[in-house]
């Protein structure tokens, strides 16, 4: 694809060139409507086209004895570059080139193939481009402990950090050629989410297609100004503190997962019904083109997309620009191709592990109860079962709808020594032994043991230990002493009662596509043995398909059980399980009220009830608001807006307080259990437990903003024998 | 009769209108969206998805509209020949059910050629040699055909052709023979993929089949007419082919008018062990995951297939059996 443009354009600079000798140079450049809409990012090269026919890249013709170049690239590269049809090494990489920081790193060989299966559409584009971390500004280093050098190669904040100053590396191009700069940017958040007050210009009736992400606000939920003063340096302006902007932009792989940050501009603008109002009326082309099954979108990445056959396969080849390269000047990637395989059926994929048709899996597919025949498979498979810290801290978890819209159960949710109870009634050792192969560490609930409030220094330690330890201990009497005293009394029949006598049943709710003997169910199953244990009426509710989010929004739900708390790498990225700020988690009333906060609906529908407001929310300070969560939110705020990296950590402690006074809100199982990495024998460079935790956490792979394993940079796996390795 | 026909397409039209309404609607019955099913997948194991790209995403796929609004953004686009995109894989509708319908179409009607050309023989032999020992062992065969589901057998083959002929698990082709252009080394190495689905495909039906032919044929030859054909002095072989089955033949050709839509989506369970890239897996996904326009364009597109497979039948019959009239 790319080649083929590349011979277009040299044909096209001939002819400009030809035409130039015969008629105005001025008139030539400026009635070529095809090179119109391109015209800015291709800028460099149409300047040297009236001086000879492409200088800039070799010509065909001219054979070029071998240059030394600073660099060092893949034979398949050096190949097409002594044919003419890529410039030299030199050209392709930016002035000062990324090179991977980590310690388990070794200088490898280029060559061979990746093989890899999926067994959903999404895996076999999606997953990959989530295996590479180049389109994200900055990086996660050390499990999260520390944020390094992205695209971006420096930047800096004001004092109060509410004006942020990017430098980009200068000379990255796309995977065509063309120049990265902060057009791309500035394209995606002008002409796609609308900011800078781009929205008026748009079409009438023209939204938006992408919405600003957390990142483009400050601490009190205004946007940002995003000014580019030239190509390579970009600022990020708010009305206030935005301390987190750089934690912010480290997180996800972007581009198309989390917010995008970067489009091809010279790509892009040709589907953008802002830019051609009279070709498109909505954004449906552009998001069509816009997406990583998409073979012929420019990317940033490692690897390319060559070839996307829906349910069938993915190739993906070397990005011949890819601007980093090993601690000895060797362009990455190593591996020439990755090639994945659609399967249709969980199984199946796994059969593809144990007959050892796949190189490297990671471990969205396959679960602790498949190591046992992974590892029989070992010797025939060649497949090693490594082992990554998940990250999780709550393993497998339940919490309670602090909104549920009936009163009386309201009550009894709310009551914190009823959760206490609950908690203590949960045997958590027979569920690990059980489900979790006696793996991780018993908890009551809290998030990823990885985060950086809990290591940061003894007293974040001790934090994470009281709340962890805070209801996790087994013991039926205490508990049933705890509901004795809290009024939750046994009826005649043995059963408990509310408060007031009237029956008290708990309904354990799943969505029924749960997978039966699953982590969730076989967890869902104890946990209503343990609570009938000590008299209450505890059953299993299915309840229909994953379709249960709106009547959980409108309290019409009990309970959570299907789910697990993976955040970090700190409190405040994504704080939704401290503090009830949106509508999914434990209190989803409280949430809306927040998101809504400073809007017009605020003030609306005040004489209603609040789940009969459209849609259901809880306002401040209303008979409804639950104290717990007036302090959070409170605490919350202030964060926000507090530049000082250790002040925010006391007021997340703070925070974690109220839970440990006030909870559990939401609890857990276990904390920390591992998640199974398999890697072919001769795969190189891909870390081991040992190798992540000296340099960091042993792994923190569950959460999708700190993606894994795109930190530890595939783009430096190789194998070591290459040539054993090819399709 | 072209009276008939034209009756029958333009009733045809109105129908698959009702049609398309209603399984829309149902369709779209169960709580949930497609929505649901994409932010689920992004918080697979903990992950996370800000409020903000929710709601992003709720505009996109229009989830709030209501129903109708839905429909009729939908069919409207239709009737001009564009089924809008894939919210799964934002393609668009028609370009993936296009890409699937060639495999689809192709290994289903191997299948069904390889069913018929070994089901009707053997059964008409089966029934003429009632109770002789190749009738008990052709039972007993397709006994064991019948009996064994076909996903069981695709597993088994599959693991089969892994270890024994180191093929790859599943799919059509090698990885180095994907991109190459056909050749003989390529088309083997098609066959060496295709052979367990077709196999499997067809052991059922054909076991199926043939036990209508035999049943079939028996009781027709118990006809009269089939002893004032021997009594006049046909051949035998004139006797069977001429007068028995052909009258034995009905159901197999009545059975056509299910065929058509079988053809595309009956492979399902096999091909999603198998991974073929076919319309029943597809349409599974599409309704499992509420890819509205996938799934009502497949919906309406097999009740197409089911009315004009019946009107073939229809057809069919008539030339078949002159006692049927279309009129």
């Amino acid at each position: 694809m790319s080649n083929a443009r590349k011979l277009n354009r040299r044909t096209f600079l001939r002819l400009s060139a030809v035409t130039a000798a015969s008629a105005a140079i001025a008139a030539c450049g400026g009635g070529q409507p095809a090179t119109a809409p391109t015209s800015a990012p291709a800028a460099p090269q149409p300047t040297t086209a009236p001086a000879a026919p492409a200088p800039t890249t070799p010509p065909a013709a001219t054979a070029i004895p071998p240059v030394t170049t600073q660099y060092k690239e893949a034979p398949m590269l050096a190949k097409l570059v002594q044919e003419g049809k890529l410039p030299p090494v030199d050209e392709r990489l930016p002035k000062n080139p990324y090179t991977p920081p980590h310690s388990w790193l070794t200088v490898g060989k280029y060559g061979g193939v990746l093989k890899k299966t999926y067994n959903n559409n999404w895996g076999i584009t999606g997953f990959i481009h989530e295996m590479q971390y180049g389109s994200s500004p900055l990086r996660w280093l050390k499990d999260g402990l520390a944020i390094g050098p992205g695209f971006v190669e420096s930047w800096e904040s004001n004092a109060d950090a509410s004006k942020w100053t990017f430098k980009i590396r200068e000379g990255i191009k796309w995977s065509d050629g063309q120049p990265f700069t902060t057009k791309d940017i500035m394209y995606w958040w002008e002409y796609t989410v609308g900011g800078n007050g781009k929205e008026k210009e748009y079409p009438a009736g023209l939204k938006p297609i992408n919405s600003p992400p957390d990142e483009a606000r400050s601490g009190t939920g205004t946007l940002m100004t995003l000014n580019a003063p030239d190509d390579y340096t970009f600022e990020m302006v708010f009305d206030a503190p935005a301390p987190l902007t750089a934690d912010r932009l480290a997180m996800w792989v972007n581009m198309f997962i989390g917010p995008a940050w970067v489009m091809p501009r010279h790509y892009m603008e040709q589907f953008n019904p802002v830019l051609n109002p009279d070709k498109y009326k909505d954004w449906e082309e552009h998001q069509r083109k816009f997406n990583h099954n998409n073979p012929d979108i420019p990317r940033l990445t490692g690897w390319k997309l060559d070839i996307f056959e829906e349910g069938v396969r993915a190739v993906w080849s070397r990005n011949p620009y890819y601007w980093a390269v090993d601690k000895e000047g060797n362009q990455l990637p190593y591996i020439d191709q990755i090639i994945v395989t659609a399967v249709k059926d969980k199984e199946i994929e796994k059969l593809a592990y144990t007959e050892g048709r796949a190189d490297h899996a990671h471990f969205h597919g396959q679960g602790l109860a498949d190591v046992q025949s992974l590892r029989d498979a070992e010797s025939k498979s060649q497949l090693e079962v490594r082992f990554w810290d998940s990250g999780s801290g709550t393993g497998s978890l339940y919490f309670f709808n602090m909104d549920f819209k009936d009163p009386k159960m309201r009550a009894v949710f709310r009551d914190p020594k009823f959760r206490q109870a609950l908690s203590h009634a949960y045997n958590r050792a027979d569920v690990q032994k059980a489900v979790y192969f006696g793996l991780g560490e018993l908890t009551t609930g809290t998030f990823s043991p990885k985060a950086i409030e809990y290591n940061i220094n003894d007293q974040g330690r001790q934090v994470y230990a009281a709340w962890r330890d805070s209801y996790v201990k087994y013991d039926p009497a205490l508990a049933e002493q705890i509901l004795d005293e809290a009024g939750y009394k046994k009826g005649p029949d043995g059963k408990r009662t509310m408060p007031d006598g009237s029956p008290l049943q708990i309904q354990i709710t799943y969505g029924a596509d749960q997978a039966p003997g699953g982590e969730h169910l076989s967890k869902n199953e104890r946990l209503a043995r343990d609570w009938q244990a000590i008299g209450l009426d505890a059953v299993l509710t299915p309840i229909p398909g994953e379709g249960a989010d709106e009547k959980w929004r409108a309290g019409e739900l009990p309970m959570k059980t299907t789910w697990e708390v993976g955040d970090g790498p700190n409190h405040l990225v994504f704080p939704s399980w401290l503090v009830a700020d949106e509508t999914e988690r434990w209190a989803p009333l409280h949430g809306r009220g927040y998101t809504l906060r400073g809007t017009a609906s605020e003030k609306e529908e005040l004489d209603k009830n609040p789940w009969d407001r459209n849609p259901p929310r809880i306002n401040r300070g209303e008979p409804d608001y639950m104290p717990a969560i007036a302090k959070l939110h409170e605490l919350f705020d202030k964060s926000k807006v507090e530049p000082d990296a250790m002040k925010r950590h006391q007021l997340v402690w703070d925070m974690i307080k109220v839970h440990i006074e006030e909870g559990p809100f939401f609890t857990g199982t276990i904390a920390n259990p591992p998640r199974i990495i398999l890697v072919k024998k001769g795969l190189m460079n891909v870390p081991t437990r040992d190798d992540l935790l000296k340099e960091g956490l042993g792994g923190f792979v569950n959460p999708w903003i700190i993606p894994s394993p795109a930190v530890y940079d595939p783009e430096t796996w190789y194998w070591d024998n290459p040539d054993a390795h090819t399709a | 009769m072209l009276n008939f026909i034209a009756r029958r397409l333009v009733n045809m039209f109105f129908l698959l209108i009702v049609v398309s309404f209603v399984g829309f609607w149902i369709i779209q019955l169960p709580p949930g969206s497609i929505l649901d099913v994409q932010i689920q997948r992004l918080r697979m194991q903990g992950g996370n998805l800000p409020e903000s790209m929710i709601q992003a995403l709720r505009d996109r796929y229009g989830v709030d509209d209501p129903f109708y609004v839905q429909y009729w953004k939908w069919i409207s686009r239709s009737l001009q020949g564009d089924f809008g995109t894939s919210f799964e894989t934002d393609q668009k509708v028609a370009e993936r059910i296009y890409n699937r319908l060639g495999i689809s179409f192709g290994l289903s009607l191997t299948a069904l050629l390889f069913t018929w050309l070994v089901a009707i023989p053997i059964g008409v032999y089966s029934a003429t040699h009632r109770y002789t020992w190749p009738d008990y062992l052709i039972t007993f065969v397709q006994f064991l055909g019948l009996s064994i589901p076909g996903f069981l057998l695709a597993l088994i083959l599959l693991i089969m052709a892994s270890r024994l002929w180191d093929q790859p698990i599943g799919g059509l082709f090698s990885p180095q023979y994907a991109d190459a252009p056909w050749s003989l080394a390529k088309l083997w190495d098609f066959i060496r993929h295709v052979w367990i689905a077709i196999v499997v495909l067809a052991i059922g039906a054909t076991a199926g089949l043939t036990r209508v032919m035999r049943a079939n044929l028996l009781d027709v030859l118990n006809m009269q007419y089939i002893q004032t054909a021997r009594a006049k002095g046909l051949k035998e072989s004139t006797v069977i082919w001429k007068h028995a089955v052909r009258n034995a033949i009905h159901p197999l050709v009545m059975s056509l008018g299910t065929l058509l839509p079988a053809l595309v989506v009956g492979e399902t369970l096999i091909a999603i062990i198998l991974s073929l890239p076919t319309i029943g897996p597809l349409y599974l996904d599409a309704l499992r995951s509420q890819d509205m326009y996938l799934a009502g364009t497949i919906l309406v597109m097999l009740s197409a297939l089911l009315l004009v497979g019946n009107l073939i039948a229809d057809l069919l019959l008539a030339w078949v059996d002159p006692r049927v009239r279309l009129e």
